[in-house]
């Protein structure tokens, strides 16, 4: 319905691929406009009501107050102070998001070995509930609290915020935040973060950068991961980058297996040269 | 359904800005490349305003091209 953006949102609909029939879910609720503009009805009519009359007259006079507001500002004010924390202590903060099971967790567990004596790793744990994958975290050797979000689907960064009070990273040290497993909401919320990581598993399939855009387009790297499975599971590496790169020509891109660790090398030299440019001041 | 949080979000800033006064309508701006969907955004703002002061105003999404997620106005009944 909304062609003229060319946002593609129609938003939600359903295709018979049979009969090639796609139909425009648009809800019965609300009414659309040529330009994309959409109004959503009121509440407290019937739903037989006239449209050309969907004002009354005897309402009280009206006046428009102009906002120009973000709506997100106070998560992104939030954010601003984690950054200005991460910023102040050299901390290098990663936002580490996929789907769920893409291997987030085994991923740290394997970080955490490697860079053992070499830098202090601090983990903020992200889930909808449990506190399974903090306690591996622990188990792995690095300071972790766990975040559960209940009905939430991701991190924000007042909760970031509140780990943080918590965790007390040192100075100096690596967090990794790892996000709800999703691949759609957390790459809306701003965290504070200075790097932005999308895993993709091999067993997920190569498409997924285009049938989620929206995280690989706010991802500064794409990690391939259970990169050792590829040969299974008739996983493209090559298109998979190739189909990142069309909807993020800039995303960095590293193939790895957390669990053989091949790979691993180039990830933690990536994650130290990184934490080198935030001692040197180099992420705003 | 990050679309909730959105909706919380705006009915908080419109109901700040609104100070009791009934709100009519909420304009907002959606950018395209946000993964907000507007018709999610609807319904969920239609759930979080019930029971505050922005209950029953019409929320109209304006589609753009970008990022852009902003309240632009909010229309209130004059004070009597």
């Amino acid at each position: 319905m909304c062609e003229t953006c060319g946002c593609g949102a129609g938003e939600t609909t359903v295709t018979n691929l049979e009969t090639g029939h796609t139909h425009d879910l648009g809800s019965e609720h609300e009414h659309v406009h040529a330009d994309g503009t959409r109004h959503s009805h009121r509440h407290d009519h019937s739903p037989d009501h006239d449209h050309s009359h969907d004002h009354d007259h005897d309402r009280p006079a009206t006046k428009v107050i102009d906002l120009n507001a973000r709506i997100l500002a106070k998560n992104d004010h939030a954010a601003a102070l984690n950054r200005a924390w991460f910023k102040g202590r050299e901390v290098l903060a990663i936002n580490l998001m996929s789907g769920p099971g893409a291997g987030k967790t085994m991923l740290l567990e394997r970080t955490i070995g490697e860079l053992k004596g070499r830098q202090p790793v601090f983990v903020l744990e992200g889930d909808q509930a449990t506190d399974n994958d903090g306690r591996r975290i622990q188990a792995a050797g690095a300071p972790a609290v766990q975040i559960n979000t209940g009905k939430g689907c991701h991190l924000d960064a007042e909760m970031v915020a509140r780990g943080l009070a918590e965790l007390r990273p040192t100075p100096g040290s690596l967090l990794f935040i790892e996000n709800v497993g999703n691949l759609v909401c957390p790459a809306l919320f701003d965290l504070g973060e200075t790097l932005r990581v999308a895993i993709l598993s091999v067993t997920e399939g190569d498409d997924k950068p285009l049938k989620y855009p929206h995280m690989f387009r706010a991802a500064h790297l794409m990690l391939v991961n259970k990169i050792d499975l590829a040969p299974h599971v008739d996983f493209d590496a090559d298109l998979a980058v190739a189909n990142a790169r069309q909807v993020n020509p800039a995303i960095d891109v590293l193939r790895l297996s957390a669990r053989t660790g091949e790979g691993m090398a180039a990830w933690t030299e990536l994650l130290q040269s990184a934490h080198q440019a935030v001692v040197a001041g180099a992420f705003a | 359904m990050h679309e909730l949080a959105i909706a919380e979000a705006i009915v908080d800033r419109v109901a700040e800005t609104a100070a009791g006064r009934r709100v009519v309508r909420v304009t907002v701006e959606i950018g395209d490349q946000t993964c907000v969907s507007c018709e999610a955004l609807a319904f969920s703002f239609g759930l979080v305003a019930e029971g505050t002061g922005v209950h029953g105003a019409e929320l109209v999404t304006r589609l753009v091209p970008g990022d852009a997620l902003n309240v632009k106005s909010l229309e209130i009944e004059e004070a009597a």
